[in-house]
């Protein structure tokens, strides 16, 4: 029977469609199993709950009881976050100085292993692509587009889908070949006709980051990142608890290696993602270089303290090779404390810092695009392209019309204004209104009997209905010109190369 | 064309403006009272001559005033010395602001209050200080809303209890406070110091070269506003000391208690909180509206002044009930009006538009920002550098470090080395138009590298496609990238 026939089919494509959205699901599964990055769910998830049920089960306070090593823990919270931010960060991912002993490199890269977010390879490029794409929900490994929990933890947990970008990326950035300087001969072969005889290849070498040094240097604490995680987290912790601060080897694992390891984790996987949160205002965002992204200046005080003075990441995203975190010289921020002291100690050199001017400049430029943006949104009256043109013989009519008995109609600079809905409001009272109605009273508004505020000049503007005919075309157009230069200009976010005083620079 | 529009005669308005186009000239404080208090001869000026000094210049008008007054000084104009000051001051004022207050002062410390005559004195207070902002300026010199009969009643009464003059003369001071603020003629002038717009202005002879006036005809045709000035010592006598005397006399028997607190210090505390109106708002605080003028905004005021301290504001929107804009800022006097309309008891209550309030803002801040502006380096404009030739830049940008972006020459040679890009790329765009490289090509510069860039210009490239406003050809290039 054609129905019970149609009713099999359709049971079959039913079962047919369950099947394959088992597959689908299935797949998914295994996508996910797949896509688990295990390592970091390994150093960033496991090892801390690891810790926690420990102190839990046994109702073991949080904070070492043991005071020795309390103070070590503190001292190797510092010493690893420093490691971290000054090596890492401002060094290895963003030049913001050069360091002249090999040692302090072996130092950045040792050390800032042991806070378990990757070889420097690894996270600089990563770094990187988050400071290039800011926002891009794809390429910006922590976008924060893609929630608060991707950009704090699910980053490390979950692989991105695009892994042969990142993997791109990660060779463009630091190249593991050992043609380091593939640029530059790319360059040289690029500029034969050129000739550069005062800068010297050596010149070049010198001032180049990433040379063949610190090449071997990445690919060597690649290598062996599992070994230096494993010492600099829980080998030396243990060492010196059970030595200098005569604790057992458990408490040395728990409080200075994976307490720390936790805390450390925290304040740098915060700075992706609280400082870069607009909805929540406990931490009072602000965005004074730039608002087109999402990195915010968190000027809570205690955000600075958690995420060890890194809470500017407006400023940061905006001036990214300086060695601040933010140009205020009183802000928490001991990485600058660090650089700055051990560049006086010599060990470092070459600190690049933003000049106040340009720093300046940004900010008023922000400053205007919001100021522009408000305006955009007022009523500043009709521009006078569009007022309709009256000719003195028609506004007489106008006024001698009885439907406009009661109304009042005042011109100034020839612009005929509606002032009727605004007569009560007039702090000078009605009549001065009455007996003006009807009549150009340019002189009298403008000082002849009362010099009015600017708020008055805006409110007048907001009642222009016409223009009044009085045959000067020229000045009409120049009184154009001039305004609805002003108008355009507010309305645009980019001034054009006709505004005097400032230029380029004011753009945006 | 020829046909022309009738000009607002100026001098008619004018007249309007003072209220001199009555038949019979309006008196404000003539009789004894207004001999005394000196404000007779302010006033007595003609639309014309208001006219004629408005539209001539300054200068012109310092000149006439000059030869007029070369022979004949006012005594206002005279130097200080022992023999003439007492001609200079205004012994009325001066009994009623500085003698009454000191005299009770010197009591009170003799006479230790009851905490009864404390609290009365301190309900008086307030009943006379929101008389004064919610009566005498807000209703009666603003036209800010109106109000009830008894509740003009009240404001009458209990205002007269500042002792702080009529509503009628009070209000005529305050217009042309408002339509002269920061001239000669304001009559609390705040350019002249923070004591002459405290005290100083009614404590000395003014000036009649510095005649002003304001049309108070709404007042003059207020029966109790005419009632209020007609009968006025005797209000100010009951309403500030009888009433306090009185009440704690009869009610708990401290008849000189009342006296010295209720009466004499609760009007000095209230003359004092007023007076700050027209120094300490001149004088502390920002100007959020226009800094053109004196007038500032500052909390402090606001909480001697029972809210009238965000004054900036108040003179650009001066018949706005409130004062204060945002819910924290302290604006009692606006709380009262408010509460005075659920009533019933007020209504018509005057708001200026939103959109003027923030377009005041917004100009303000524009500003403040040109004024930092002007200060900071922007990098040579494009009309003042000069042009070079192709041959020339080839020549110089190898021994200079020169680079092309949109048309224009920077010199990038001590930039090299800080470019946080590395320096390959900027030494393999030398001698090169690099504009597409650093528009996004390459990469999308921050806005911060455009104006360091700006800031290294040195010349024009002759038929060069130049555009000054790298910001925005970035914006082109990369919109047109999205596109493809």
């Amino acid at each position: 029977m054609a129905h019970s026939g149609s009713a099999n089919q359709f049971i079959s494509h039913a079962s047919q469609l369950k099947n394959t959205h088992m597959k689908e699901m299935r797949r998914r599964k295994r996508d996910l199993l797949r896509r688990i990055n295990y390592s970091y769910t390994f150093t960033v998830a496991v090892l801390p709950l690891l810790a926690f049920i420990y102190l839990l089960r046994t109702g073991e306070s949080f904070i070492p009881q043991n005071n020795d090593t309390l103070v070590f823990c503190c001292i190797y919270y510092n010493l690893t976050m420093l490691a971290f931010t000054a090596g890492y960060h401002k060094y290895f991912t963003h030049n913001s100085f050069k360091v002249r002993y090999n040692w302090v490199k072996y130092f950045f890269a040792i050390f800032g292993s042991s806070v378990g977010l990757g070889p420097i390879r690894w996270w600089a490029s990563l770094h990187r692509a988050h400071h290039h794409f800011t926002d891009d929900t794809e390429k910006d490994p922590y976008s924060i587009k893609r929630g608060f929990v991707w950009a704090h933890w699910g980053w490390l947990i979950r692989k991105p889908k695009i892994t042969s970008f990142y993997n791109e990326f990660m060779e463009q950035e630091f190249p593991k070949n050992p043609e380091v300087n593939a640029i530059v001969n790319e360059v040289n072969v690029d500029q034969d006709d050129q000739d550069y005889s005062e800068y010297t290849s050596d010149d070049f070498a010198r001032n180049s980051n990433y040379d063949e040094p610190l090449q071997q240097l990445l690919a060597w604490q690649e290598r062996h990142y599992f070994v230096l995680f494993i010492l600099t987290s829980f080998v030396v912790p243990v060492l010196v608890t059970v030595f200098f601060c005569s604790d057992t080897v458990v408490h040395g694992i728990i409080y200075p290696g994976l307490l720390r390891l936790f805390w450390c984790q925290q304040s740098l996987l915060s700075t992706e993602s609280v400082c870069h949160l607009k909805s929540v205002q406990v931490t009072i965002p602000t965005q004074p270089f730039n608002d087109k992204n999402s990195s915010q200046n968190c000027n809570n005080p205690l955000v600075s303290f958690l995420t060890y003075g890194q809470a500017h990441q407006n400023y940061h995203h905006e001036f990214p090779h300086d060695y601040r975190g933010t140009s205020s010289f009183f802000a928490y921020d001991p990485t600058k404390w660090f650089i700055w002291t051990i560049d006086k100690l010599g060990l470092v050199e070459e600190l690049c810092r933003t000049p106040e001017n340009l720093i300046i400049q940004l900010r008023i430029q922000q400053q205007q695009q919001v100021i522009n943006r408000m305006k955009s949104q007022l009523n500043w009256g009709t521009p006078i392209s569009k007022l309709p043109l009256i000719t003195p013989n028609d506004f007489k009519r106008i006024i001698a019309s009885s439907s406009n008995k009661d109304r009042i109609y005042i011109v100034i600079q020839n612009i005929i204004h509606d002032i009727t809905p605004f007569m009560d409001q007039h702090p000078g009272g009605v009549p001065l209104l009455k007996a003006s109605h009807g009549k150009d009273a340019t002189k009298a508004f403008y000082g002849g009997v009362y010099g009015h505020s600017t708020a008055a000049v805006n409110l007048l503007a907001t009642m222009r209905i016409g223009m009044l005919d009085v045959g000067n075309n020229e000045e009409v157009w120049r009184r154009v010109a001039r305004e609805e230069g002003e108008v355009e200009k507010s309305d645009e976010a980019n001034h054009h190369s006709n505004s005097k005083s400032y230029r380029t620079a004011e753009a945006a | 064309m020829t046909e022309q529009l009738d000009t607002a005669d100026i001098t008619a308005l004018n007249a309007l403006a003072a209220g001199t186009n009555k038949k019979t000239p309006r008196i404000v404080a003539a009789g004894l009272g207004g001999r005394l208090m000196g404000t007779a001869e302010m006033v007595k000026v003609t639309a014309e001559q208001i006219t004629e000094d408005s539209l001539e210049s300054l200068a012109d008008k310092d000149a006439r005033e000059k030869a007029k007054y070369a022979k004949t000084k006012h005594i206002s104009e005279l130097p200080w010395t022992f023999g003439n000051f007492y001609k200079k001051i205004n012994w009325l004022n001066m009994i009623l602001v500085v003698a009454m207050p000191a005299f009770g002062t010197y009591q009170a410390v003799f006479y230790p209050p009851a905490l009864k005559t404390l609290i009365l004195a301190f309900v008086l207070y307030l009943f006379s200080g929101l008389s004064i902002t919610a009566g005498y300026h807000r209703l009666f010199s603003h036209r800010a809303y109106d109000a009830a009969t008894p509740v003009k009643l009240f404001f009458a009464f209990f205002g007269a209890g500042a002792v702080e003059g009529s509503i009628k003369w009070w209000g005529h001071s305050h217009r042309v406070h408002h339509r002269y603020t920061d001239t000669d003629r304001d009559p609390y002038d705040a350019r002249q110091g923070f004591w002459y717009s405290h005290m100083g202005w009614m404590l000395t002879k003014a000036n009649p070269k510095n005649r002003a006036r304001a049309d108070i005809s709404d007042l003059s045709t207020d029966w109790i506003v005419t009632f209020q000035h007609r009968h006025y010592l005797l209000m100010m006598l009951v309403s500030a000391f009888v009433v306090p005397t009185l009440t704690a006399g009869l009610f708990w028997g401290d008849y000189w208690g009342g006296f010295i607190y209720g009466g004499i210090l609760k009007s000095f505390f209230i003359q004092q909180v007023t007076f700050c109106i027209n120094s300490l708002a001149h004088w502390i605080g920002v100007q959020p509206f226009d800094d053109r003028r004196t007038p500032r905004d500052h909390a402090l005021t606001a909480v001697f002044t029972f809210g009238e301290g965000y004054h900036n504001f108040h003179h650009e929107f001066p018949s706005d009930y409130r004062n204060a804009l945002k819910w924290y800022q302290y604006d009692p006097t606006k709380i009262v009006i408010w509460v005075l309309s659920k009533l019933g008891l007020a209504w018509n209550l005057k708001k200026f538009s939103q959109n003027a309030i923030e377009q005041g803002l917004v100009q303000q801040q524009q500003k403040k920002l040109d004024r930092m502006k002007a200060k900071l380096n922007w990098g040579l404009s494009v009309d003042e550098l000069p042009v070079w030739d192709r041959e020339e830049f080839n020549a110089k940008a190898k021994s200079d470090g020169l680079i092309i972006i949109s048309g224009i020459i920077h010199n990038v040679k001590n930039f090299v080395k800080e470019h946080p890009g590395g320096q390959a790329l900027v030494r393999a765009s030398l001698g090169k138009d690099a504009t597409k490289a650093f528009n996004g090509a390459v990469y999308a510069h921050s806005n911060a590298a455009h104006n360091l860039l700006a800031s290294m210009r040195v010349a024009v490239i002759r038929d060069g496609n130049v555009n000054a406003n790298t910001f925005d050809l970035q914006q082109q290039f990369l919109d047109k990238e999205k596109l493809n």
